[in-house]
């Protein structure tokens, strides 16, 4: 098993060994137990999925692991359904109960992101060592509160950088053991994506209008624009995910180490399309085989270029964390999808 | 028994290949050195076929793949482990088979029963205003989309409003609203919208052949509305998409397509179980007024004559009119 010492910089694929049948009974124990405990046992069934998924995802023949322990996260659940409830009985008692906690409402988000993070990045390992992520209160109330206000103030105009910002955070405050990733990328590169995206579809949009004025589209099909729609949606989905993707992995490093990404728009578009597709016809139960797919084929465009062995990360001194901010996290789609 | 796999230092990424071999007291050996006993290793669950992590009390981690030996190893030195019975669930067909009819199940039960139940509560909390303001940008764009002006001749169409303040008379704090349309191409047609009117296509009028038919089809449509069918009906629909989402757990993936397919499927008719609803609700109603139910069964069984045929079985949501002719008539 020994191994000659890698030269500079030599790629290291990821591979997704997940399959679809295995992923399937894990997938419909966990709903169907879920079910049957009216939802207590969501935390397991959360626990296991990302198990899953970290533990068939390799690199250099190690996998990713993760070790969050459901009653923890189940004590996060019991809160925020105690809130949900408690919040919902409040209602019709408490006038204005929506202005009341807006505010604080607002002001707790980051926290409860950066909890989040903190938790899944420090249950998150390879090799042995720990993922961290460590930034203060102000960088995300900054990042989540204060420019979406802020682009909303300028009508979408600092959209882009507001992404920038958002992504530029996530990399750059997360850890392995105790390394730091860097972020190298700019805002322009943003701003070139996303007016792009807005340039096509502009264009898509434009072309089918034309398409009916010339009258080469039978007007009867004027109904059906609706319809065209939702593959021009998901086509903008899967554009600007590629794109953001690959600019923000392919100028993210560790250490000397760096990562490549070489996701493109085309293949992931019809797999998204094509998974969406197989779970609405399947009423769902097509779900683990779509989730599966994707994994894998993110995997595939993924590598690490690694500037020689990756011996010697160090774990760092953490504290466990708690779980409290895990479901809003949740909500607010929080993944450096390592 | 053996296990192949890589051993990393205490808080390092440093690796070596290790061999770790467990005797039979249940002592654990790396070549000459000893681990310790498995109990007290922390063995990271099943799950499928990935790597598992034995974490070694001096802090050290054995990571390695062969889990049906570390499962036969757990089964014989620590035996009363927790999750266990998660992965054998897992890994056996039957138990398999079991969660997926429970769900399925689960789900059936909850779309026929569960869904209904709520929209039906919904729908009756739903405030009045919400509910007409719905109702009017409805009509409006029927009127622009689909229909014209009736042609119907005067008197027919001072019969019809007296047949409706007649209904309007029998019930209390009614105010139902008869408007008259050339159907266009929706032909003969009769429709409620939540804002109170009461739509009656030229086309159906003609079909007709006895007032007490058309006071039926009045009658009928009164009954949609007043058990709230329309609301009931769209929330039901979009009830469903919410809960497959909740149950499918990824929105982000499945809501674009969820959010469209309505329009492309979306429903002309109502339930059978509505339309028996509104026909019992008409049936009341006529009798009190000594109109003639069965009246109603006929034009409809008339109208299906004019369509020809009917639909397929199984779009059929609509209960056949024989069926429907049958229940008007019966005592």
């Amino acid at each position: 098993m020994d191994r000659e010492p890698l030269p500079l910089r030599q790629p290291l694929p990821f591979e997704f060994t997940g399959s679809a049948g295995e992923y399937f009974r894990i997938w419909i124990v966990n709903v169907c137990l879920t079910v049957l405990t009216l939802g207590l046992y969501a935390p397991w069934a959360k626990v296991r999925t990302r198990q899953y998924f970290h533990g068939h995802t390799w690199l250099d023949g190690a996998s990713f692991e993760y070790t969050a322990d459901p009653i923890t996260l189940l004590k996060g659940w019991l809160v925020v359904m105690a809130l949900v409830v408690g919040y919902t009985l409040l209602v019709p008692m408490v006038p204005l109960l929506d202005a009341i906690i807006a505010i604080p409402l607002l002001l707790l988000t980051p926290w409860l992101a950066l909890r989040t993070l903190k938790f899944n990045r420090y249950h998150t390992r390879y090799r042995n060592v720990r993922f961290g992520f460590e930034a203060g209160y102000g960088s995300a109330l900054m990042v989540f509160v204060l420019l979406p206000l802020l682009s909303a103030l300028t009508l979408g105009l600092l959209l882009p950088y507001m992404f920038y910002r958002q992504k530029r955070w996530l990399v750059a405050h997360s850890r392995f053991g105790q390394a730091g990733f860097e972020a190298h990328f700019g805002f322009a590169m943003f701003y070139k994506t996303y007016l792009l995206a807005m340039l096509l579809m502009l264009a898509m949009a434009g072309g089918i209008a034309a398409l009916f004025a010339l009258q080469l589209l039978p007007v009867e099909l004027t109904g059906l624009i609706g319809l065209a729609t939702v593959p021009l949606y998901y086509w903008l989905y899967a554009f600007l995910r590629v794109r953001i993707t690959n600019i923000v992995h392919n100028h993210s490093s560790l250490d000397r180490h760096r990562l490549q990404s070489a996701l493109r728009v085309w293949p992931y578009f019809l797999i998204l399309i094509s998974n969406t597709l197989a779970i609405v016809l399947s009423l769902g139960l097509a779900l683990p085989w779509a989730r599966v797919r994707m994994a894998r084929y993110r995997a595939a465009c993924t590598k690490l270029l690694a500037a020689g062995e990756l011996d010697n990360f160090l774990q760092a001194q953490q504290q466990a964390q708690s779980a409290i901010g895990e479901e809003v996290g949740e909500l607010l789609d929080l993944e450096l999808g390592l | 028994m053996q296990l192949q796999g890589y051993l990393y230092a205490a808080g390092s990424s440093r690796r070596e290949p290790a061999r770790l071999s467990v005797d039979p007291q249940g002592r654990v050996w790396c070549a000459q050195e000893s681990l310790g006993y498995w109990q007290q290793l922390q063995v990271s669950d099943r799950i499928g076929s990935s790597a598992r992590y034995l974490q070694l009390v001096d802090g050290r981690r054995f990571e390695c793949r062969d889990n049906d030996t570390i499962d036969r190893l757990e089964q014989r030195f620590n035996p009363s482990p927790s999750g266990r019975w998660l992965a054998t669930m897992e890994s056996r067909l039957r138990y398999v088979l079991l969660a997926l009819l429970i769900t399925v199940a689960a789900g059936f039960g909850l779309f026929r029963y569960g869904i209904p139940v709520m929209a039906e509560q919904l729908a009756r909390q739903l405030p009045e205003p919400m509910v007409r303001e719905l109702g009017g940008s409805t009509l409006a764009l029927l009127d622009r989309q689909l229909f014209k002006p009736s042609q119907l001749p005067a008197e027919q169409r001072q019969l019809l409003q007296t047949l409706m303040a007649e209904l309007n008379g029998q019930l209390p704090e009614a105010d139902y609203r008869l408007l008259l349309r050339d159907g266009g191409p929706l032909g003969a047609n009769a429709l409620a919208l939540p804002s109170g009117e009461l739509l009656i296509t030229d086309q159906l009028v003609q079909l007709a052949e006895h007032p007490d038919e058309l006071s039926g089809v009045l009658a009928h449509e009164i009954g949609h509305l007043q058990q709230r069918h329309l609301l009931r009906s769209l929330l039901q629909n979009s009830a469903m998409l919410v809960v497959l989402a909740a149950v499918t757990g990824d929105v982000s993936a499945a809501q674009g397509v969820l959010v469209g397919l309505p329009t492309f499927l979306v429903e002309q008719h109502y339930s059978r179980q509505f339309e028996f609803e509104a026909d019992a609700f008409a049936k009341q109603l006529l009798l009190a007024r000594g109109r003639d139910p069965a009246r109603m069964g006929q034009l409809l069984v008339r109208l299906a004559e004019q369509q020809g045929g009917g639909q397929p079985d199984w779009l059929a949501t609509h209960p056949s009119s024989a069926e429907r002719l049958q229940r008007l008539q019966a005592q």
